[in-house]
């Protein structure tokens, strides 16, 4: 799901075409076109908005309210307006919170482009796709950055916003929640899009913790919600045989039957079955486990693979200081292995590269 | 480009190599061809550096290139490159850890 960015049309009477030809120019964003005042205040309110583009063309009226919203409860929200000069007078009144003000009404092209230039300017400090808040919040502390970090979660449709001073969270905002509930939420989103603006304003500070406090508490979170997800449904057993007999099925030497649609697929990526079970099929010697620590390093690590613009992280082989070496596989499931000594090391990356 | 770095970088198929302190500053990096993240300006490097602290050796196979890493006595060495063998990788960074003992390349290294 792309990042909502809110087109109000503050005025009376049809939008036209430029919705249409804004959602068709519109890559990386999802732009959503709203004419009613009401309507505008109401998505403010309930869903994410990652920024917010306003065309007026005559009864001010229309673009009071919406302001006063955001002076109040969203002054971080960045603002493109496209006004009349004789409106300059209400703008300069809310200058404090809007970044952008180009002056008059525009095509869709030009608002297109705009919009592409704020996202520019507000992922000044970097533009991350694969770390979790977690990670982010402390990679700030070590770099005692003062910055405004914007995030948008796909999973949930919900946007936030951290400010960081001096590498310390203070304040946190999401829809019109502000303070250190909305920092315990934004910091247990899986993998956010994430914006970092190297400015961060000067806002009281609304947490009140440490950022190892937060993560450690938002982990906690996220662990009892993970707890609470069911267990996927198994088949009933007439559903099983039934797909047993359709499939197939083959013999190992040991004499065991494995369905047809747990073999290996040609690709070398297996169709089915666990994937503990796969791996250790293929790799009977080795010492084979689901580790989630494992597991949440692989997934962390896997950034490189978004510098490197390399794709997905499929296996990999490491030697901790304090641990044995392990190589892993990523399947449905993170997959860890110990070999026995004397194996080549290429020749186990390449079979699980194949695996994967 | 220093020369302790030749060989690595003249392995084909190696797009790049960067020498960070154990500090997590770069202290060395040069690319065969340009890339997408400059190590100079990027968070997100540093945010992986920060990763690997514990690990004394990393490989990662991604589906399109491959990330080899080693421990030194500054700190870690990341080469980056496409899919391969990486023995010769594997050869030259060992060289090159070997070379970063010597006072006089720190010195040269400003480390």
């Amino acid at each position: 799901m792309k990042p909502p960015v809110v087109a109000y049309a503050a005025y009376t009477g049809p939008l036209g075409a430029w919705p249409d030809q804004l959602a068709r120019l519109a890559d990386g964003y999802a732009p959503v076109a709203i004419s009613a005042v009401d309507q505008a205040l109401h998505h403010l309110r309930c869903n994410p908005t990652l920024m917010l583009a306003i065309q007026v063309d005559r009864d001010t009226t229309f673009l009071e309210p919406v302001f006063n919203l955001i002076e109040s409860r969203m002054p971080d929200l960045p603002v493109i307006g496209f006004v009349r000069e004789d409106e300059n007078a209400l703008l300069r009144r809310f200058s404090g919170l809007s970044f952008y003000f180009k002056g008059k009404i525009v095509s869709a092209r030009r608002l297109h482009e705009e919009i592409e230039r704020a996202f520019h300017k507000f992922g000044d400090g970097g533009e991350l796709n694969s770390i979790s808040p977690g990670m982010l919040l402390q990679l700030i502390e070590m770099e005692r950055k003062s910055c405004t970090v914007r995030l948008f979660d796909s999973e949930r449709s919900r946007n936030g916003t951290l400010f960081f001073r001096d590498g310390c969270l203070h304040d946190a905002r999401l829809l019109e929640t502000r303070g250190r509930a909305s920092a315990l939420e934004i910091a247990s989103w899986r993998q956010p899009s994430i914006w970092i603006e190297n400015y961060c304003p000067d806002r009281p500070d609304t947490i009140g913790l440490r950022n190892k406090a937060i993560l450690v508490e938002a982990m906690r979170r996220q662990d009892a919600v993970n707890a609470a997800i069911p267990p996927p449904a198994v088949p009933d057993e007439k559903d099983s045989d039934h797909r047993l007999m359709e499939n197939g099925g083959r013999s190992t030497k040991a004499g065991a039957t494995i369905p047809k649609d747990q073999e290996m697929s040609p690709r070398g990526g297996a169709v089915n079955g666990s994937p503990l079970d796969r791996v250790a099929a293929a790799l009977p010697a080795a010492d084979v486990g689901s580790e989630p620590q494992l597991a949440s390093l692989a997934k962390q690590l896997s950034l490189a693979g978004s510098i490197m613009e390399a794709g997905r992280l499929r296996c990999g082989f490491m030697a901790p200081a304090d641990r044995p070496n392990r190589f892993f596989v990523c399947l449905d499931e993170t997959v860890g292995i110990r070999i026995p000594a004397g194996h080549r090391r290429e020749g186990v990356l390449d079979l699980l590269f194949r695996m994967s | 480009m220093h020369a302790i770095f030749k060989d690595a970088l003249d392995v084909s198929g190696v797009q790049g190599v960067m020498l960070y302190s154990k500090e997590k500053k770069l202290v060395y990096s040069a690319f065969n061809r340009p890339v997408r993240t400059e190590p100079e300006k990027s968070v997100e490097w540093t945010l992986f550096v920060s990763l690997i602290g514990g690990l004394n050796e990393l490989e990662l196979l991604f589906e399109k290139g491959r990330l080899y890493m080693r421990s030194t006595v500054i700190g870690p060495l990341i080469v980056l490159m496409e899919h391969g063998p990486s023995s010769l990788v594997r050869l030259t960074t060992e060289l090159i850890a070997n070379n970063l003992q010597d006072p006089r390349v720190r010195k040269a290294l400003r480390v």
